[in-house]
């Protein structure tokens, strides 16, 4: 016994250590559901309401993917299973700050959870300049990129309301949302759904890339959304054929002409 | 006084006397008086033993020894179990601790550590992480088998065995994924047959639906088929324990441990 414990605790010091995760976002699971997390803001004013910016963030995704959801809804009356979209803010603790903070590990959990998408760092300095990161977590793991997790840097405003504001119409995170439920549609083999909203997501990935190359904005930002376009495409391909012979209308989305 | 008149008194008979009977007898006695000498002047070894006491100091010793190992037996038993009673009591705040499924990342990284110091004791406590269906719950879980299998695996893996061969409904898919992600990371190979049995009763995903607690989709269907493949393969391409090891294996499985290879 004795050697037991000293074993153990030789064992506990000398470990290799774990990178560290982040800190968990909700208790809350939703099975069928798939879900949107929402990280909570670090603001440069130390006086700023945290759980009231959240509050305003969430909303303001939850503005932005009204249109998803709609789609969703209108096919759920073709097809009852369709899933719905969740957006959960989650845990004020959790900060994850850069790329890296997404380990192999913690996508996987956020995957395994039902997770599609998390919204997260941004962080304002008094000028209201941050960087907002968007985590693919379906397309990662489909390995439509590896990792698929992008960041923007974006004039938000320094107070809530500017912020929400500026946030309340954001294409790319509309773009991602629709990719990203596409691509669990898939994973899922519902084929024909995937195929419909892979495209529609491809669409308006196009047009994000289009604006930044117009307003030269960040070369590698645009290198990393046309890869990520391709990529959506070729899984819309491979979904319609694995979804049998599709209408003559549905064949073709709008995008691959310009590709 | 008058004195009585004396009478002849006849007395008549034979008396036969046979000197050759009672020379015979008498010679049996001599002789088996010496036979009864010669014999005790050839005692063995162990009546000489016997006769000189010694068999009973060496009785003495023996009951002595045996004393000895079965009261050393009886007080380590006393005291292991004194230390895992007391164990278990130093584990319960940690345990309490890391069941708050929003531990703070930090608390929840020096409490596992913590906890797997405990070694064995710590292990069940860890398994019934693996079985709660929390992103955080299964990550303790992950942690803490990892740090104590790593140096003995045997205390890991037969756990890890019985979930894989559970079949009640008392797990999650994702129990059943993380455990097979640690079988394959701490290279149980006595948990072999247990991965074939389990790709076998879930080859389908209405087959794994009816013995996991929450349904799977067919995308964590695809995926833990994949991953029962890829743990499968694994187990078998690790290297094999050596004669002389599974020599000690065997020794060591009949002393109340089984011992693993670790890859």
């Amino acid at each position: 016994m004795i050697k037991y414990a000293f074993t153990g605790l030789l064992l506990a010091l000398f470990a290799t250590p774990v990178a560290s995760a982040l800190d968990p976002c909700t208790t809350r699971s939703d099975p069928g559901s798939y879900m949107i997390y929402v990280d909570p803001v670090t603001l440069a004013s130390a006086g700023a309401n945290q759980d009231t910016f959240l509050n305003r963030l969430r909303f303001a995704v939850e503005s932005n993917i009204k249109e998803l959801r709609q789609k969703l809804l209108a096919d759920r009356s073709r097809l009852p299973n369709m899933p719905h979209v969740e957006v959960i803010p989650c845990n004020p603790l959790r900060k994850p700050q850069q790329r890296s903070d997404f380990t192999k590990t913690e996508l996987k959990t956020l995957d395994q959870f039902g997770v599609v998408l998390e919204l997260w760092g941004l962080v304002l300095d008094t000028n209201g300049r941050g960087q907002i990161g968007y985590t693919l977590v379906s397309a990662t793991s489909q390995k439509l990129a590896d990792p698929a997790i992008y960041t923007v840097d974006r004039v938000l405003g320094s107070n809530a309301e500017s912020v929400q504001k500026a946030f309340s119409k954001d294409p790319v995170l509309v773009a991602y949302a629709t990719i990203a439920v596409g691509t669990r549609m898939f994973q899922n083999s519902d084929f024909s759904s995937a195929s419909s909203y892979l495209c529609t997501g491809a669409v308006k990935l196009n047009k994000v890339v289009a604006d930044a190359q117009k307003n030269n904005i960040d070369m590698i930002f645009v290198t990393e959304q046309k890869t990520l376009l391709a990529a959506t495409l070729d899984l819309r391909k491979k979904a319609l054929q694995a979804a049998g012979p599709p209408p003559s209308s549905e064949s073709t989305c709008p995008v691959e002409n310009t590709q | 006084m008058s004195e009585a008149p004396k009478r002849a008194l006849e007395i008549t008979g034979t008396l036969e006397i046979q000197p050759t009977d009672i020379a015979d007898r008498l010679k049996k006695i001599e002789d088996s008086l010496e036979a009864t000498k010669g014999k005790g002047s050839g005692k063995d070894f162990w009546d000489k033993l016997q006769a000189s006491g010694v068999t009973g100091i060496f009785s003495s010793i023996i009951l002595a020894l045996v004393g000895f190992m079965l009261t050393g037996a009886i007080s380590n038993s006393v005291q292991q179990r004194q230390m895992e009673l007391a164990s278990v009591e130093k584990m319960q705040s940690l345990i309490s601790a890391l069941s708050n499924p929003m531990i703070p990342e930090k608390d929840e990284d020096v409490d596992t550590t913590t906890l797997a110091a405990f070694g064995k004791p710590a292990v069940p406590a860890f398994v019934t992480f693996l079985g709660k269906d929390t992103p955080t719950s299964l990550r303790i879980a992950d942690k803490g088998l990892h740090m104590v299998g790593s140096a003995h695996p045997s205390w890991v893996c037969v756990h890890l065995t019985s979930i894989l061969r559970n079949r009640s409904s008392l797990y999650s898919w994702r129990t059943f994924s993380h455990t097979l992600d640690l079988v394959g990371d701490i290279n149980c190979q006595s948990s072999e047959t247990a991965v074939q049995d389990f790709r076998a009763s879930a080859d389908t995903l209405d087959k794994l639906n009816a013995f996991v607690n929450s349904s799977a989709t067919q995308k964590d269907f695809d995926d833990l088929h994949a991953q029962t493949k890829s743990i499968l393969e694994r187990l078998q391409h690790a290297p094999k324990p050596s004669n002389w090891r599974g020599l000690k294996r065997f020794f060591h499985i009949i002393s109340d441990d089984e011992v693993e290879e670790a890859g």
